[in-house]
């Protein structure tokens, strides 16, 4: 009996040496472990396009369910969501509900002139909250490489974090390690956006003199060579900006204008666009009547507003 | 006898990981959800012994760092599912006497859920991860806790059944 709880306190041992051997190998060269990810790669997300393929039909009916479950303590106005929700739910027959979320990625892709390569999100990482990831069933054979942008019909999704054959992992928006540039539509305004768990994202608008008002759209500033960012992508709108009087940048919170919990189709920007499409791919604001009262800001906005229609460089 | 035994459980396991991963994380719920990738590994480890437990845990945990869509540093969920296998199977193994109430295997694999979330911060701390709020921490420790403990009768139930059925005299029977 002493021998054998020996043994085990033995392999228990050897077992928590080779974990920790994983963790030094993996954060020193991420490179060294890539040969067993794509292993298993190559084993699991056959098994994870067949399970979603089968289950596909129900899986949409939950998840619209599963959002009715989560909005039942806004009242009213949600409440007339619901309604339309579940008349889509009735109305909308599974390959139907597909075909419109891929042609509002392409739409989106070719307002953008971006060419993207649309998938299926066959994985999802994202429960109990350790990291939002989800397994998308494009890889390296359809020319899906690391870094690259995914979006969806309404915006940005994440970014490609690995790519195997026939399936590539991305990292969602909402991840706690998700950075990006933003832009302000219409001020230019610079920011980062972080990704916040289930939280809604946080935005850190960088020069603490800017205007910044609940309702705002942001869109994506763009990466050098189009990796991993395009630029001019939609990202969100902003919800609520907090007071920090005296700060040297200005905090907000943004809602994703994609709906991370019930992505289905995605689109992968394989190429990014020849010129920055600006502010043009926004979806139309809910009022469009701010009116401006600032008298400084007023004149140069509405001179700036015909410049953004891009105007081909060659 | 034993190795068909160890077959199955292996495929159950991945079968358990697609389905959570491609069916049940895809469903939008409040606090996230269950996660049965955790519920099977308690179940399976509850019903061995400490050595076999950690074996058990590091099966699963290389299975989470390594297979899609996993993105975070590789051996982290090693560690902490070894870690806790060991601990869960010496409970199991230690508690017998207690008989094989269904509540003690309930409240062991409490005790699970709640160990591998505090092992995983602990860990996500140590090597430099970024953490969230304390507020969503507390969120997700709740959706943890709730969404896997009102699953775990039925996949206790399940796994104790499945052991019966392949081996009628196990040994921890003995």
């Amino acid at each position: 009996m002493n021998r054998d709880t020996r043994r085990s306190r033995f392999i228990f041992g050897f077992l928590l040496v080779l974990s920790l051997l994983l963790i030094t190998l993996d954060l020193r060269s991420g490179s060294a472990l890539k040969g067993p990810r794509s292993i298993a790669d190559s084993v699991i997300s056959p098994i994870q396009r067949a399970a979603t393929s089968i289950t596909a039909p129900f899986g949409n009916f939950f998840s619209e369910i599963g959002s009715l479950g989560s909005t039942h303590q806004q009242i009213l106005d949600l409440r007339k969501q619901n309604a339309q929700l579940k008349a889509e739910l009735i109305n909308r027959t599974n390959i139907s509900g597909e075909l419109a979320q891929l042609k509002g990625v392409l739409d989106l892709a070719g307002a953008g002139r971006y060419r993207t390569v649309a998938g299926r999100v066959i994985g999802m990482g994202s429960a109990s909250g350790f990291g939002q990831t989800i397994t998308v069933d494009l890889g390296s054979a359809d020319g899906v490489t690391p870094d690259m942008t995914v979006i969806s019909t309404d915006g940005l999704v994440g970014r490609v974090h690995s790519v195997g054959k026939h399936s590539s992992t991305v990292i969602l928006i909402s991840d706690l390690n998700f950075k990006i540039g933003a832009r302000l539509a219409g001020t230019q305004a610079l920011g980062i956006i972080t990704g916040e768990g289930s939280q809604p994202l946080s935005l850190q608008v960088l020069d603490a003199q800017v205007d910044v008002k609940v309702g705002d759209q942001l869109v994506a500033r763009g990466s050098v060579g189009g990796h991993p960012f395009v630029p001019g992508v939609p990202i969100g709108v902003i919800t609520e900006v907090s007071k920090t009087p005296g700060a040297l940048t200005r905090l907000a919170r943004v809602r994703p204008y994609a709906h991370l919990g019930t992505l289905d189709i995605v689109g992968i920007v394989v190429t990014p666009p020849k010129s920055d499409p600006r502010d043009a791919l926004l979806p139309p604001a809910p009022t469009a009547t701010p009116t401006p009262i600032v008298t400084v800001t007023a004149s140069p906005t509405s001179t700036f507003t015909p410049t953004p229609t891009p105007k081909p460089t060659k | 006898m034993r190795g068909s035994r160890e077959t199955s459980a292996f495929i159950a396991l991945i079968a358990a990981y697609v389905l959570q991963t491609s069916v049940i994380a895809r469903i939008d719920m409040p606090l996230g959800g269950p996660n049965l990738i955790f519920v099977f590994f308690l179940a399976w480890a509850l019903q061995h012994d400490a050595l076999s437990g950690a074996v058990i845990g590091f099966i699963v945990g290389l299975l989470m760092d390594f297979a899609p869509p996993a993105v975070s540093t590789a051996g982290v969920w090693t560690i902490v599912l070894t870690a806790v296998g060991y601990g869960v199977g010496a409970l199991a193994t230690r508690s017998q006497d207690l008989g094989r109430s269904p509540v003690v295997g309930w409240i062991f694999l409490g005790m699970g859920l709640l160990a591998i979330f505090v092992g995983r911060f602990v860990i996500g701390v140590s090597i430099g991860e970024t953490q969230p709020s304390s507020l969503s921490l507390f969120k997700s420790l709740l959706g943890i806790l709730a969404w896997n403990l009102l699953l775990a009768p039925l996949v206790l139930w399940l796994t104790k059944r499945f052991y019966r059925s392949l081996s009628p005299r196990s040994e921890l029977l003995r």
